[in-house]
């Protein structure tokens, strides 16, 4: 038996798989977060290929993401995407501090690590303070809200489409008193408008069952995407202020690496790649 | 309905195949560019913030190679949807 433990150290040192080394040349602790983050990709690829999906299957009616968030702070007029942009420009901006921490870890600087983290997980709260204005304003809905006829189709006031007043094919004249039809349609027949507002009751506001947007999964897709990835967020920033106290208190500069700040930082990074790819799929395009 | 029910204002049609609506906003040509940019922004988050560039190639193989199910996935799921609407389209 001691012969062969011999012989297997032995050949370790020439075999990656031979045991005693490391075959990926990193830690088992940043091998581990590795694939704790594949498996959590493929959680949010089912979720955004879930959407996908039902997009397809309902292309027709389903809503316009540049005509459901257009708020901004303290602006009255529509701003498609722009509070989502900023959004996404404090996360990306976040993750580079984030790699600023990582690196001043290298250098062994811990006033560096501790500024840098400090500065990532100001970030992670403002993104997460951003998240919780954007689901309070989809939640809320438009001032006029929307009409919703007894089939449970969803006819928009054109104030809420701005998106089809300039368009592509520069379309301005929409009365005020037209309707906007699910699969997107001006309808602007005075008889028909009044036709379908009798058959309809009003309705503001998003939640899991109704959305003044139109389909009610662009919702529940909503919800379910953006709440878990927030919840991400969230619980990143969380474990980012525990290191935070520890590289105050010196637990790393006694420890002699910032390794842990190594593996906090690849989850931090995982979370803003996952919300590069929210951002297209569910804003953009 | 009447001569204002004019949907080409707000959108076109994708071919005579599928005869589909699709809103104008869903241009073909930005969500190509818009997906190939996010890509791109991907490779770069990986590569570069997450440091895999830099890692062993056998690391890199066993984290990125099981995401060729996902792109199966995609296309699976998206032609299934893509059917199901068409069958709508054509019996409804």
């Amino acid at each position: 038996m001691a012969a062969e433990a011999t012989l297997n150290n032995e050949n370790s040192n020439s075999k990656p798989w031979g045991g005693g080394v490391s075959p990926f040349g990193i830690s088992w602790g940043k091998m581990m977060m590795w694939f704790f983050l594949v498996s959590d990709a493929f959680t949010f690829s089912s979720l955004i290929i879930a959407y996908g999906a039902f997009r397809h299957r309902f292309t027709q009616v389903w809503p316009t993401a540049n005509d459901v968030f257009t708020h901004f702070p303290f602006v009255h007029e529509h701003l498609p995407l722009a509070y989502v942009g900023l959004m996404t420009f404090i996360l990306i901006m976040s993750s580079v501090t984030m790699v600023l921490a990582v690196d001043a870890g290298h250098r062994r600087d811990n006033r560096g690590v501790a500024i840098w983290l400090g500065l990532t997980v100001i970030g992670g709260f403002m993104f997460v303070g951003s998240q919780a204005w954007e689901w309070y304003n989809f939640i809320t809905g438009t001032p006029k809200g929307a009409l919703i006829t007894n089939m449970g189709e969803v006819y928009r006031f054109p104030e809420n489409a701005p998106s089809l007043h300039g368009g592509a094919h520069g379309h301005t004249a929409i009365p005020d008193w037209a309707l906007i039809s699910p699969d997107h349609k001006v309808i602007s027949d005075k008889a028909e408008v009044e036709r379908i507002k009798s058959i309809s009751k009003p309705i503001k506001g998003a939640n899991l069952v109704n959305n003044e947007y139109g389909h009610p999964l662009f919702a529940d897709f909503f919800f379910f995407i953006t709440g878990f990835h927030g919840f991400h967020v969230f619980s990143g920033v969380v474990i980012n202020l525990i290191i935070f106290f520890n590289v105050l208190s010196g637990v790393y500069s006694r420890r002699g690496h910032y390794e842990h700040i190594e593996k906090t930082g690849l989850y931090w990074h995982f979370v803003d790649l996952v919300w590069v790819f929210v951002f297209t799929f569910f804003y953009l395009v | 309905m009447s001569e204002h029910h004019n949907h080409e204002m707000h959108g076109y049609y994708t071919g005579d195949i599928h005869n589909q609506f699709v809103p104008e906003h869903y241009d073909p040509k930005n969500m190509v560019i818009f997906i190939v940019l996010t890509i791109v922004k991907a490779y770069f988050i990986v590569a570069f913030f997450m440091h895999l560039k830099h890692e062993k190639l056998s690391l890199a193989y066993c984290i990125l190679l099981p995401f060729i199910l996902i792109v199966y996935l995609i296309a699976m799921s998206l032609t299934e949807a893509n059917y199901l609407n068409l069958w709508d389209l054509i019996f409804k």
